[in-house]
């Protein structure tokens, strides 16, 4: 038996989000196994990649970058995303090349093969490709269920688009022998919408967690100098509606007003749902040069960033999982997380876990932080490597 | 000596906002009360012209009512608005000139057809009196409206140096210049501009609060500026037919009043109620009066989804007449106004008259506002938590705190003037 793994994400051109960095890290944990095999889906085909070829496209998260910082009230807003135009789109054929560039051949799938694929499956029509390798010729296909927010929260997504998600995991019950949760909670939700699926086919896999990276001096100091030494908060995700940075900007505002010192910094590409308050943001002098924001950041200067914080923070008012909460528990960081999903499994027990709409609760645990920073029970986190070894095990049974 | 009440603001704004409001019931009562003084506006390139009191009074320029607009659209969004959306999230307010352009585009043929028509049209010529004729020296000139780009105060202080007479004018609040994240122009040399041309040009500034004076003076002060008189002039309320009666019986919605802008923070409320839902109470519902304004796309993006039990709880009526509003003051649980900074607080006035309990964020102007009314609760307007504990456990009304008619200001306003001090 062989498991086609999925990697059209992992070597293509998507940011470098929640989804993308899973399929990677997963990837990069299967390199080596021979029982697994890589395939791409190119002009909906099924395309194969050979493991030594694939090896320079997983490194694409470690690339090196130079951050922006914009300081909120201070620093001017980068001109259009990171860099100027031309350099963004430099950037971008470049990286189109460089996944064009991979050298793929045609798959000569069997019926023992499985297909595996954890990526962003509605964009690319995967289940296209599942469908004709299920039911033509006679393979399994193990897809991945991040959360139901399209379904459960339309109003998060610009555009929203309920009904074509939920054709989508509908189709997917059909086809998929197992369809992933990662994470209980994130199950639950599936569950409730497929109450046929059954929990023995929606196993969770709980995903890994980024250890820290090796840092220089520089990085070191962009860190450190980022406040002149004054403490603050990193909150690493998307600016996005759902992340609920708002709270933490009112937080901001009543530590402001209450002579708190401390400041905050959000790491993650500007999203949407989000210009009114990146525009208050960027106008709001009472918290001016209190708040950064910083994009185009990449794993070193990110964990620099996590070594200095007094405490990491996630509002988000829903997550599947919450990548961010264990990468900051990797770095050693204390995290505040949302109650009300999954962040506190994510948390794995040693987050405070606060209400995500009301400020006091955060301006008071954030407060506390920045008087002194609390101390991390030792853990043990949860690795890609297992992560990827549940995934075999899932496909095994 | 000629009273010269000014209608500008009014008359440009058909009554929609709270600055032409003010302006008219002040006009209103100061007129009723001095049958000799007579009203003006700023009309284009004519410049200040007298305009008919009697066509004014009759409703021609306000009445009530008129300024209603249709309620919130629930309609999905187009692909105009999934653009704007778009452009906005990606570059903010720099994308607002890509959508005036693009808007213009899409707008031109009706825009060719509308301009095509009028000039088909013959137009009456303008024979309406210039001020610069009628005003004497001595008479004082009223102007309690605003004109951002300053044309008014410029044609105020022309008509001040051609004959002599005094000028009045009104400060509502420095939010421009203050909280400039909360104002929609966001262009704090437009109004620093502004600012000083109205010092530079009044006898007297009233101010609709100790905290708009106070923020006056420090602008003069910052500015290096030699301050003319000032004072404060609280507004009135309005009560319409029946009398106002105290009404024990809440049982209605909660209300939020005014337009639907970043400065109002109707977002807080939105987010108590997520919280009411989070927690699993039933919602309470929100009735929200007033028309869309800006800084705030995002969250009427997503109340209209209506896909949570809080965006299906707020209900957006628009701009409402004034008998709408009286009966939902009334009727309403609470007035619920989270608003991040005020210059006065009208709707806080007009529910304490009411006996409607009041909700408010905690800002000098509010409190100002409800001061001595026992059924004003502050709270903080950067925090939902309080306003969701606030809608589960919401006061009984409360004894209604007095009414101050707009005849008392136009009195108080009378007794302000420099010929009169």
């Amino acid at each position: 038996m062989t498991i086609l793994f999925n990697i059209t994400d992992a070597v293509g051109t998507a940011p470098n989000h929640g989804v993308t960095r899973t399929e990677r890290r997963l990837a990069v944990n299967m390199l080596g196994q021979s029982d697994v095999r890589f395939v791409v889906v190119r002009d909906g085909r099924l395309m194969e990649a050979d493991s030594a070829a694939v090896t320079p496209f997983l490194e694409l998260a470690g690339d090196s970058a130079e951050p922006y910082v914009e300081r909120f009230g201070v620093d001017p807003p980068p001109t259009t995303g990171s860099g100027s135009f031309a350099s963004r789109a430099r950037r971008r054929l470049g990286r189109r090349d460089r996944s064009r560039a991979l050298p793929l051949r045609p798959v000569h799938a069997c019926a023992e093969d499985t297909l595996v694929s954890v990526g962003l499956d509605w964009v690319h029509g995967t289940l296209d490709v599942a469908e004709r390798h299920v039911f033509g010729t006679g393979g399994r296909f193990v897809g991945m269920c991040y959360d139901l927010i399209p379904i459960d929260h339309p109003e998060w997504l610009f555009p929203p688009d309920p009904l074509g998600f939920r054709r989508y995991i509908e189709r997917m019950e059909r086809v998929a022998q197992s369809i992933m949760c990662i994470s209980e909670h994130t199950r639950r939700d599936l569950l409730r919408h497929l109450p046929s699926l059954g929990t023995e086919r929606a196993p969770v896999v709980r995903l890994g967690a980024d250890a820290a990276v090796s840092l220089t001096p520089a990085h070191d100091a962009f860190a450190r100098t980022l406040f002149s030494g004054e403490p603050y908060a990193i909150y690493c995700a998307t600016v996005d509606r759902r992340k609920n940075h708002h709270v933490l900007y009112r937080a901001m505002r009543e530590m402001t007003n209450s002579g708190i010192r401390g400041n905050m910094v959000f790491v993650g590409r500007l999203g949407s749902g989000v210009s009114d308050l990146v525009d208050c943001l960027r106008h709001d002098r009472s918290i001016a040069g209190r708040i950064a924001h910083i994009t185009n950041c990449d794993d070193a200067h990110l964990a620099a960033l996590y070594r200095h914080a007094a405490c990491a923070v996630y509002p988000s008012l829903y997550e599947g999982w919450g990548l961010g909460v264990t990468e900051a528990l990797a770095h050693g960081t204390p995290c505040l997380v949302a109650s009300g999903s999954s962040l506190g499994e994510a948390g794995l027990g040693v987050c405070q876990e606060l209400p995500p709409l009301r400020t006091q609760p955060w301006v008071e645990a954030i407060a506390e932080c920045f008087a002194q920073t609390p101390s991390l029970p030792a853990l043990a986190l949860p690795t890609w490597e297992a992560a990827a070894s549940e995934i075999l095990g899932v496909v095994a049974r | 000596m000629t009273i010269w009440y000014d209608f500008t603001t009014t008359v440009r704004n058909r009554g929609r906002s709270g600055i032409a409001s003010v302006e008219w019931h002040v006009g209103q009562a100061l007129l009723d009360g001095d049958p000799d003084a007579r009203c003006f506006e700023l009309r284009g390139r004519r410049g200040l012209v007298e305009i008919d009191r009697h066509a004014g009074l009759a409703g021609a320029v306000y009445a009530s009512g008129a300024g209603a607009v249709a309620p919130v659209s629930i309609a999905p969004p187009t692909w105009r608005d999934d653009l704007r959306l778009a452009l906005r999230s990606r570059l903010g307010r720099r994308a607002d000139p890509i959508v005036r352009l693009l808007s213009a585009v899409y707008q031109l043929p009706r825009t060719v057809k509308q301009r095509g028509l009028r000039l088909r049209r013959e137009q009456p010529r303008d024979r309406a009196p210039r001020l610069a004729e009628l005003v004497r020296a001595g008479d004082t000139v009223i102007s309690m409206g605003a004109d951002w780009d300053g044309e008014l105060a410029s044609q105020l202080l022309d008509l001040k140096r051609r004959t002599g007479c005094s000028v009045v004018t009104m400060v509502y609040d420095l939010v421009p210049l203050t909280h400039t994240h909360l104002a929609f122009h966001n262009d704090p040399g437009l109004f620093r501009r502004y600012y000083r041309s109205i010092i530079a040009t009044s006898d007297l500034i009233t101010c609709i609060s100790e905290r708009s004076r106070a923020d006056l003076v420090d602008f003069a002060g910052s500015e290096g500026l030699v301050m003319p008189p000032t004072a404060v002039l609280l507004l009135g309320e309005t009560v319409t037919a029946p009398a106002l009666e105290h009404t024990t019986e809440r049982a209605g919605a909660f209300l939020c009043v005014g337009t639907i802008e970043r400065r109002k923070n109707l977002e807080l409320i939105y987010d108590a109620l997520r919280i009411i839902e989070s927690e699993g109470h039933s919602v309470p519902r929100v009735v929200v009066a007033g028309a869309p304004g800006w800084g705030t796309d995002d969250l009427l993006h997503e109340i209209l989804q209506q896909s949570t039990a809080a965006s299906r709880a707020m209900v957006l009526l628009g701009s409402v007449d004034e008998d709408t509003l009286d009966r939902l003051y009334r009727t309403a649980r609470a007035l619920l106004f989270p608003s991040h900074f005020e210059g006065w607080g009208l709707p806080v006035r007009e529910a304490a008259i009411r006996g409607c309990p009041v909700a408010a964020g905690d800002s000098p102007a509010i409190r100002e506002a409800a001061a001595g009314f026992p059924g004003a609760t502050f709270l903080s307007s950067d925090d939902a938590g309080p306003w969701a504990d606030y809608m589960m456990n919401p006061p009984s009304g409360a004894e209604p705190a007095p009414l101050r008619p707009w005849s008392a200001v136009a009195t108080d306003l009378l007794a302000m003037l420099p010929s009169r001090l």
